[in-house]
């Protein structure tokens, strides 16, 4: 195993590796070392011997985290528990880890390229320099198991200039404090790098037109939201959460991220722009099923979406998750819908190893996976 | 002659290796159940605890002596060999099982289809069934998805949203035998006298019975609680008993509960109750047009026998 984990490292290191046959290789261990893991593939009659391709690796469901000790080593000596945030069900995902390099490693590779943009191979953004970074989440000291304030954490060490600061604090985000450090930015015309959960977005944003405030930053500001549409019953759309972020920052399109991820991953995946489209790094594959069927479903046809992630080391390297995508068809996509202005949809030979997907938002029908009806609906 | 005539040859080995498969399921250290209990932790994101529940809830109906009840109850109807085509829910995942024995109680052969979200319970019943009785087992295929399944069948009975039933019957020939179970809804009506204080531990662990397994969204949990006493202030133990509580809903008159039921009809499923014998037969009386398939003690509302008409449908009737 000594091997595998050398060479997966150096794939999150370097962006350099062999995903088809690390992938195997790594169910393998996973199979071998993960009880319930091992269990939900026997009950299917899966086993590495039986497995040939990165495609059939089997998928956990997402809930299974919930349920399941989905891990490689007695979680005892887990150095990190990242947990998902309250659900309906009342228990939150669980996903241990043992080595946090794994983690760390494809967060700062993956920050580099799509946001950072110091690849010295694919430069989606410009380069960003060290501007502040100005955090809407709350620190990790006061949300240890949140994987988010986990990873800001890892990017305000590595990126962050003077100035870094995180302005969720006791549950409640600062807005006098983030109004003044704004002001800052604007007077001084230090560009700065806003990060934060769209919906904490979206509020402050809500708060700056009541206070009829919005500021002109520098041009190279730059903002990174994530978690997207899916957990806020507000509907927008990504053109007008990128508007928004125009009209009260001045920060233009081209300079916002949108950041896809969950507490069961390890790696992270990156759309630009107004569009829905995202990629991941090279160690990361996302397949769009068919629920009914189980298959890959055709471009241009949603399905649920399956993400297989090489950083998943100690726990499970293929996750279903609850989420609807799509793979873009061949022809081109509708404005606001796919076409990222930075993001190339058609790479070498066909299929591009970090070929992305259409994010739909989350699957309507993931919460009632029984055979119940809500009475919600009935009692309103 | 029934189908199901002990008398008719092969019946009586039939009921016995079911018997002994859910014995193999009602035994804790069957290493067969150890293991899909922890599959089943990863296919359904419930808890081992939840797991178990959901197996023994549906075992414990499926006994030599249950299944004996079961088939001497019914009217005689020739046994034949039809293929039926079983398209399995997800995460409730003993919800096909009694559809299943019907199956092969009536001499057919039982094709299942698993949800790709829950893809372990069929292949382990199965698994069960072949380590009792490898002839019967020849009697049982878990099938991938096909849809030339739909034309080489004789029967569907399928499980899901009624978008995803009425999506199956469209693509099924003109004159298929099709069951359909949508997603359904149950409820609870707590009587006053079940609420004394000398009764609350047994009401609150009979509430819990029903309300724990399949997180609150089986077709027979009890999503509602209508309670008659609304200063009754155990509510909180239940909830620190459960992953999520069913919603409490007061009530002095009668009509009130019954106002609020008329709008689940038609997706009412099962009315549980706690309280007399005499309000039990009342529950029967006024609901028996609400096209209710079981009104039971609270408590028992996740154990239905196989005689449960299951969404009004007659089994029997439709695959003899």
């Amino acid at each position: 195993m000594e091997r595998i984990q050398y060479k997966i490292e150096s794939f999150l290191r370097t962006g350099d590796g062999e995903f088809e046959s690390l992938a195997l290789e790594l169910f393998h261990y996973q199979f071998n070392l993960n009880r319930s893991y091992r269990a939900y593939c026997e009950a299917q009659s899966i086993t590495p011997a039986s497995v040939e391709r990165w495609q059939d690796i089997p998928a956990v469901p997402i809930g299974a985290f919930k349920s399941a000790e989905l891990a490689t080593f007695p979680i005892g000596q887990a150095s990190a528990v990242f947990k998902s945030s309250a659900t309906t069900t009342g228990t939150p995902s669980r996903h241990y880890i043992k080595d946090l390099r794994y983690y760390e490693s494809s967060l700062k590779t993956g920050f580099q390229r799509f946001v950072a943009g110091a690849d010295p191979k694919k430069h989606y953004v410009a380069p960003l320099g060290q501007p502040p970074f100005l955090i809407l989440t709350p620190p990790p000291s006061e949300a240890p198991h949140s994987s988010l304030s986990w990873m800001m954490d890892v990017v305000k060490r590595t990126w962050g200039g003077p100035g870094s600061d995180y302005f969720i604090q006791h549950g409640r985000l600062d807005e006098p404090r983030l109004v003044r450090s704004l002001r800052r930015a604007e007077e001084s015309k230090q560009p700065v790098v806003l990060l934060g959960t769209t919906i904490t977005l979206l509020a402050f944003f809500d708060y700056c037109r009541t206070h009829t405030l919005s500021w002109q930053l520098s041009a190279s500001s730059r903002l990174m939201d994530t978690g997207g549409m899916k957990t806020q019953k507000r509907e927008i759309t990504r053109p007008e959460f990128v508007r928004q972020v125009g009209e009260t920052l001045g920060i233009p399109e081209d300079q916002c991220v949108n950041e896809y991820g969950m507490c069961e991953l390890s790696s992270q995946f990156y759309g630009h722009g107004a569009s829905c489209y995202l990629q991941g790094p090279p160690w990361t594959r996302t397949r769009v099923t068919d629920p009914l069927t189980g298959r890959e479903s055709p471009a241009g046809k949603p399905g649920l979406l399956r993400h297989f992630d090489l950083a998943n080391v100690d726990s499970v390297l293929a996750i279903q998750a609850e989420d609807l995508g799509l793979v873009p068809s061949p022809n081109p996509l509708p404005k606001g819908r796919g076409q990222g202005s930075a993001f190339s949809l058609q790479g070498e030979g066909g299929r591009s190893p970090d070929e992305g997907f259409i994010l739909l938002g989350r699957d309507p029908s993931a919460e009632v996976k029984g055979c119940s009806l809500s009475a919600e609906a009935f009692l309103a | 002659m029934l189908a199901i005539s002990r008398s008719v040859s092969g019946v009586d080995d039939l009921v016995q290796s079911l018997g002994t498969v859910s014995e193999l399921w009602l035994n804790p250290q069957h290493p067969l159940r150890t293991e899909t209990v922890q599959a089943l932790q990863v296919s359904t994101g419930f808890s081992q605890r939840q797991v178990e529940i959901g197996i023994a809830n549906c075992f414990e109906e499926l006994t030599k002596p249950r299944i004996i009840a079961y088939v001497d109850s019914l009217d005689q109807v020739q046994r034949s060999n039809l293929r039926v085509l079983h398209i399995l829910p997800s995460n409730v995942f003993t919800a096909w099982v009694h559809g299943a024995i019907i199956t092969l109680l009536l001499g057919h052969r039982c094709l299942l289809k698993p949800s790709s979200r829950e893809p372990v319970f069929a292949r382990a019943w199965r698994k069960s069934i072949e380590e009792i009785d490898s002839s019967l087992a020849k009697s049982v295929e878990v099938v991938d998805w096909d849809e030339r399944l739909l034309h080489d069948c004789q029967a569907v009975v399928a499980y899901g949203s009624d978008e995803t039933l009425v999506k199956i019957r469209s693509k099924l020939p003109s004159g298929m035998r099709f069951a359909g179970y949508g997603h359904k809804l149950s409820v609870a009506v707590i009587f006053q006298e079940a609420l004394e204080a000398s009764r609350s531990e047994e009401l609150l662990d009979t509430v819990r019975r029903d309300a724990e397994p399949f997180r609150l969204r089986g077709c027979l949990s009890p999503q509602v609680l209508y309670i008659q006493n609304p200063q009754w202030i155990r509510w909180p133990d239940l909830e620190a008993l459960v992953d999520i509580s069913p919603k409490i809903r007061p009530f002095k008159r009668w009509d009130e509960v019954r106002q609020e039921l008329s709008k689940f009809v038609p997706f009412l499923s099962c009315v549980g109750y706690a309280g007399s014998s005499e309000h039990g037969d009342f529950l029967k009386r006024e609901l028996r047009n609400h096209g209710i398939s079981r009104i039971c003690p609270v408590g028992e509302m996740q154990h239905p026998s196989l005689s449960w008409p299951n969404g009004g449908i007659d089994l029997v009737n439709l695959l003899h």
